[in-house]
């Protein structure tokens, strides 16, 4: 702890890391627990939680790192092959976007989560599109922008309360704030931290 | 409220017009979609997705399908086709219903399947694509 650049990656690993399996669980229940079997895609987006509040909190590198290595993890573990290309297609559009409108400030968690979640949604169906090569995939589109939006609203919600409450732990050289009480912790707007 | 309401306005906006959007579409692909003639079933058999067989949807059948990982049945009643049993492990595609208008579709991933309706109309199974 004496080495300054050294707390730096420990922190950040640390923090990456508890992410990263926090992801994988969420996937896991989600996994275990399929909301709708009816039409394939259907998903609350849980593991978007841990995203977006990587995204608000330690920025865009972290976020897609902690992604993209759970897109992989999850399908390896408990999807398939053909899934890991809907899920990374969906991933990385979700993200991008999401990272852009968080960079632009228009809107806030909730916001941001509903486009990742009809980005996802969107992603996935032009890889099911180019997979199949069948333009009629499209018509999931509708059902899928409709619970892509509710579940970026619940989504939204939860994750907003993170970005808030989830004691400071991104900060160097400050102590950090007694763990689950988070009141000292609402800073909200602070920036992101670089690597 | 009234500062919740001016803080997530943007955000508001956005859920509705996401909303729209989706009533929009279905709306669109309700008021567009033809009742369809027959079933294209096609599977990956290694080189690619290509048809395997098609079926009429007008005559009652029960088809056993067999790919190279698995196999299926798909069973057409009153013009409309589902997929009645399967061997994949999660059995998704005996979830996803009746078909039984144009572009609609039965996927099961895990055998590479895909069952959709094409042609419009009647029994004419001669000049569908």
């Amino acid at each position: 702890m004496e080495n300054k650049s050294h707390t730096v990656g420990i922190h950040r690993l640390a923090v990456l890391s508890v992410s990263l399996a926090a992801a994988m669980v969420l996937s896991y229940v989600e996994y275990l627990v399929p909301i709708s079997t009816a039409v394939p895609g259907i998903k609350i987006g849980l593991a978007n939680l841990v995203v977006i509040f990587l995204l608000y909190r330690l920025g865009l590198p972290a976020a897609a790192a902690v992604s993209m290595t759970r897109v992989v993890l999850s399908n390896l573990l408990f999807g398939s092959l053909p899934g890991m290309a809907y899920s990374l297609a969906g991933a990385v559009l979700s993200l991008s976007v999401m990272a852009l409108f968080r960079r632009i400030r228009f809107f806030s968690e909730v916001g941001v989560s509903v486009l990742g979640a009809v980005f996802h949604n969107l992603g996935q169906i032009l890889v099911a599109c180019f997979m199949m090569e069948q333009a009629a995939v499209f018509y999931y589109l509708p059902v899928l922008c409709l619970t892509g939006t509710v579940a970026g609203i619940v989504i939204g919600i939860l994750a907003a309360v993170l970005v808030r409450k989830v004691p400071d732990f991104d900060r160097t050289g400050k102590k950090p704030q007694k763990a689950e009480t988070g009141s000292g912790a609402d800073q909200t707007d602070k920036e992101d931290s670089a690597i | 409220m009234r500062l919740f309401l001016r803080k997530h306005k943007n955000d508001i906006i956005l859920i509705a017009v996401c909303l729209a959007l989706a009533f929009a579409a279905w709306g669109a692909v309700r008021l567009t979609r033809k009742v369809g003639a027959y079933v294209i079933i096609s599977s990956d058999t290694g080189s690619g997705q290509t048809e395997i067989a098609r079926y009429p949807l007008d005559k009652d059948a029960v088809i056993p399908i067999t790919t190279p990982s698995g196999t299926n049945t798909l069973t057409i009643k009153d013009g409309a086709a589902k997929m009645t049993e399967s061997d994949c492990p999660r059995h998704l595609c005996e979830n996803q219903g009746a078909i039984r208008y144009s572009g609609q579709m039965i996927v099961c991933l895990p055998h590479k399947l895909i069952v959709c309706v094409a042609g419009t109309g009647g029994a004419d199974l001669t000049t569908g694509g």
